[in-house]
């Protein structure tokens, strides 16, 4: 079915906050939620499967605290998750982000890209993004992308990251609208739901006074 | 000419809940500004398909011809039986259903269409809708005017007076919602430059519709002795509009570009406040408008407490201003500054906020070529993510919340009633709610509107984390262990560039009123007669005294938001 990219990025937004991450996250990945609707990548399918993932509030999903010599490398067989890494490289953007980075364990790494964009137009830079034989480059809207097979891919155990000056011609247009598979949108919807407070008389009377029927 | 900046009132001023309850609309609203320039570039209006049948069921096809693309209005009739309308968001079923189409459909459209548009938020729609609403008929005024129609006759004036339209709105939906065009499909296009240009134009098609539609009904009951509304009847006839909660978080989660409306609306007073001089002509065309926002006033019928004392207080100021406007002499350049500079100030000192704010606004009358240009193209970035600057430090983040935060930071959030409410989505139609925290269950899944508790935290938080912190120490930093400020964050650091922002009160205060929300976009609306039915309710006219489309060519410019001075005879009066 057909969605509006406003649709889109407020279901996003709300299923990654009632999977249990904060308003601050869940906002962001509504935005990324719109920018890969907009250039038709499927990033409802795959934030619907990392959602889904049974431990992800557990040890398996990290947050990096630092780059060493440019390179992410979670602890033991830990993935970074691709929601906090983003938020974590936005906010480092401005104080001291390499031009190249490494990231060796990263889950659901189409859900990283949008932040790397949004990275690139606040430092009016171009980026590329590689994992799993894909390849987005992007600057000034334009995005180029090479998709393989594994562009849903659950992780990845090498994505590697570059921003430069170098310009773009894009390959993609942009969508006002995406085909979204039912079962992914309901099972964003699952989480969605869990921000909404169940119906109730108390609750109805919260709305507002039956409307009278006068006039 | 003063410096326009420096006129400027400062957000401290106006983004206080009790003024933004108390706004009017003026020439920057978006009825007005969209029938300007409906008029200015010359569109067209056809009706170009009706196949209403005499059980009132059926569709009609109003097209909208700009000079670039073509808009229509498709309506659908399926009135319900009497006392099965109900205005709440819950309701399944209506008296006629809407959506502003983009283009001309096609016969495989409309029946698409009729599929889905009667269903609302039960159907679906394809991006070729840039607009879905729906609206029940008046249970006082629709079925008089269809008898008296009938009959040969006009309706009762004092009934149109009371009332003032044959239907009303009960949601207008837009921006990609139900499947619709997302915003960022029409943002560029120069016929719907602004906000909420399509929902404006769909519901001034739809009055057309109300009254073609009640003519019609007459006709098939009254058959050769039907007349038609008169001109001067019709004119008075808006269509209604009734407003709950649903739109209230729309400012708190719009900031950009609440702060864009507010803006234009304050650049434009400034402009006026600054001339050195005001002549006769302009000062003649402000006392006319005065007058005639008197009559609006007077013709508010609200028994809501809260209105009638607004409304009381406001007559009372309009008095005292008209008095006050005789005796100025606009020639006479007052020693502390210019005419209509010195004649706001002194609305600041003898006016109520009611008054206040309406003065602000006529004074804005005289002056298009000063004015209007504002209202072109007010919109905001609302597509791009705002990147939260992690270089920024502690001590940066604290001293941005001290200067622009002062009324989040001076409530005190340990008394209970500072926090008796809390703003969430209902299950049930997913429409926005506001519970009472202490007594119902729900606050664990609180929406993130309460702008000054989150301000008032997030501060405490940093206050103490600088405390403990090496030098140096930036917001990554704090974020990284405090993820909870994430959102807060974001905002705040965007107050210096969206100074107008931020409703400068505490939403989730007991003593709040959510219609002081309402009225604030609703002013921007252009909505006049603001009839509250509880402290979440409202409702308005839109569109009353604006001509027709078969008029909009040959109306004068821009003159219909108050009623015209010389009112028709009302039945029974003499003189």
């Amino acid at each position: 079915m057909k969605f509006s990219l406003n649709e889109i990025e407020v279901h996003g937004k709300k299923a990654v906050r009632g999977a249990g991450f904060e308003w601050g996250y869940a906002e962001e990945m509504g935005k990324a939620q719109r920018w890969l609707a907009m250039y038709d990548l499927p990033g409802a399918r795959v934030l619907a499967a990392y959602l889904a993932h049974p431990e992800l509030h557990g040890d398996l999903f990290q947050v990096p605290n630092k780059l060493t010599k440019r390179i992410l490398k979670a602890d033991g067989s830990a993935l970074y998750c691709p929601v906090l890494t983003g938020a974590w490289l936005c906010d480092r953007s401005s104080i001291d982000l390499p031009q190249k980075i490494k990231i060796e364990s990263l889950a659901y790494p189409l859900l990283l890209l949008p932040y790397l964009a949004f990275i690139a137009r606040d430092q009016q830079k171009s980026m590329a993004f590689r994992f799993e034989q894909n390849r987005f480059c992007y600057a000034d809207q334009q995005l180029n992308a090479e998709v393989g097979s594994r562009v849903a891919a659950d992780d990845t155990n090498s994505a590697s990251i570059v921003f430069s000056d170098d310009s773009v011609a894009g390959n993609r247009t942009i969508d006002f609208e995406q085909d979204v598979e039912e079962k992914d949108w309901q099972l964003l919807n699952q989480f969605a739901s869990r921000t909404y407070v169940p119906a109730s008389e108390i609750s109805r009377q919260g709305a507002g006074s039956e409307e009278d029927r006068l006039r | 000419m003063q410096d326009v900046n420096e006129m400027m009132r400062r957000p401290e001023i106006v983004m206080k809940l009790a003024r933004l309850g108390s706004a009017h609309q003026c020439r920057i609203s978006f009825m007005r500004s969209l029938l300007r320039r409906l008029q200015r570039e010359r569109w067209q209006f056809k009706r170009s398909i009706w196949t209403v049948d005499k059980n009132s069921i059926g569709h009609a096809v109003y097209q909208a011809i700009g000079p670039r693309r073509t808009y229509s209005l498709v309506a659908f009739s399926h009135p319900l039986k009497p006392g099965e309308a109900t205005d709440r968001v819950v309701a399944t079923a209506w008296d006629a259903s809407f959506t502003l189409f983009d283009g001309v459909p096609t016969e495989a459209d409309i029946a698409h269409l009729e599929q889905n548009i009667p269903l609302q938020e039960a159907g679906r729609v394809r991006c070729s809708s840039l607009s879905v609403s729906r609206a029940n008929r008046s249970a006082r005024l629709y079925k008089h005017v269809v008898e008296s129609l009938a009959a040969g006759q006009q309706p009762d004036p004092q009934t149109i007076e009371e009332v003032g339209y044959l239907m009303r709105t009960t949601a207008v939906y837009g921006s990609g919602k139900l499947g619709a065009a997302d915003w960022q499909l029409v943002m560029d296009r120069k016929g719907l430059s602004g906000s909420f240009q399509a929902e404006m134009l769909s519901v001034w098609l739809t009055r057309a519709f109300t009254v073609d539609l009640a003519e019609h009904e007459a006709r098939m009951l009254g058959g050769d002795r039907a007349v038609c509304l008169e001109q001067g009847v019709r004119k008075r006839i808006g269509v209604g509009n009734s407003t709950g909660l649903g739109i209230a978080p729309y400012l708190v989660n719009h900031p950009r570009l609440l702060n864009n409306w507010i803006t234009a609306r304050e650049t434009a007073l400034a402009r006026v406040r600054a001339l050195t001089n005001a002549d006769a002509e302009k000062v003649a065309v402000f006392k006319t408008m005065l007058r005639r926002a008197q009559l609006n006033v007077q013709s508010w019928f609200s028994t809501h407490p809260i209105q009638v004392a607004k409304q009381t207080q406001l007559l009372a100021d309009l008095k005292k201003l008209i008095e006050h406007t005789e005796q100025i002499d606009p020639v006479d350049q007052a020693p502390q500054g210019a005419f209509w500079d010195a004649l706001y100030r002194w609305g600041e000192q003898h006016l109520s906020l009611e008054g206040q704010e309406l003065l602000a606004m006529l004074v804005m009358e005289p002056y298009p070529e000063l004015v209007d240009e504002l209202a072109d193209g007010i919109q905001a970035d609302e597509i791009n993510m705002y990147l939260i600057d992690g270089s920024m430090t502690a001590r940066a983040l604290l001293e941005l919340i001290e200067q622009n935060y002062g009324w989040a930071l001076s409530v005190d959030y340990e008394e209970k009633h500072n926090l008796s409410r809390f703003w969430y989505v209902s299950e049930e139609k997913l429409e926005p709610r506001l519970g009472k925290r202490f007594e119902e269950p729900g606050a664990e899944l609180e929406q993130p509107l309460c702008v000054g508790w989150q301000v008032a935290r997030l501060y405490q938080a940093v206050l103490a984390w600088t405390g403990t912190e090496a030098n140096g120490a930036v917001l990554a930093d704090f974020l990284a262990q405090h993820a909870q400020y994430r959102h807060t964050v974001r905002r705040v650091q965007q107050i210096e560039a969206f100074p107008y922002m931020e409703i400068h009160d505490n939403i989730i205060a007991n003593e709040m009123s959510p219609i002081d929300m309402l009225r604030l976009k609703l002013s921007f609306f252009g909505a006049t007669n603001f009839d509250p039915r509880s402290d979440r309710w409202i409702r308005i006219n839109m569109f009353q005294y604006a001509p027709f489309p078969d008029q909009l060519a040959s109306s004068p410019d821009d003159d219909w938001a108050y009623p015209p001075l010389i009112m028709p005879l009302q039945a029974g009066q003499t003189t």
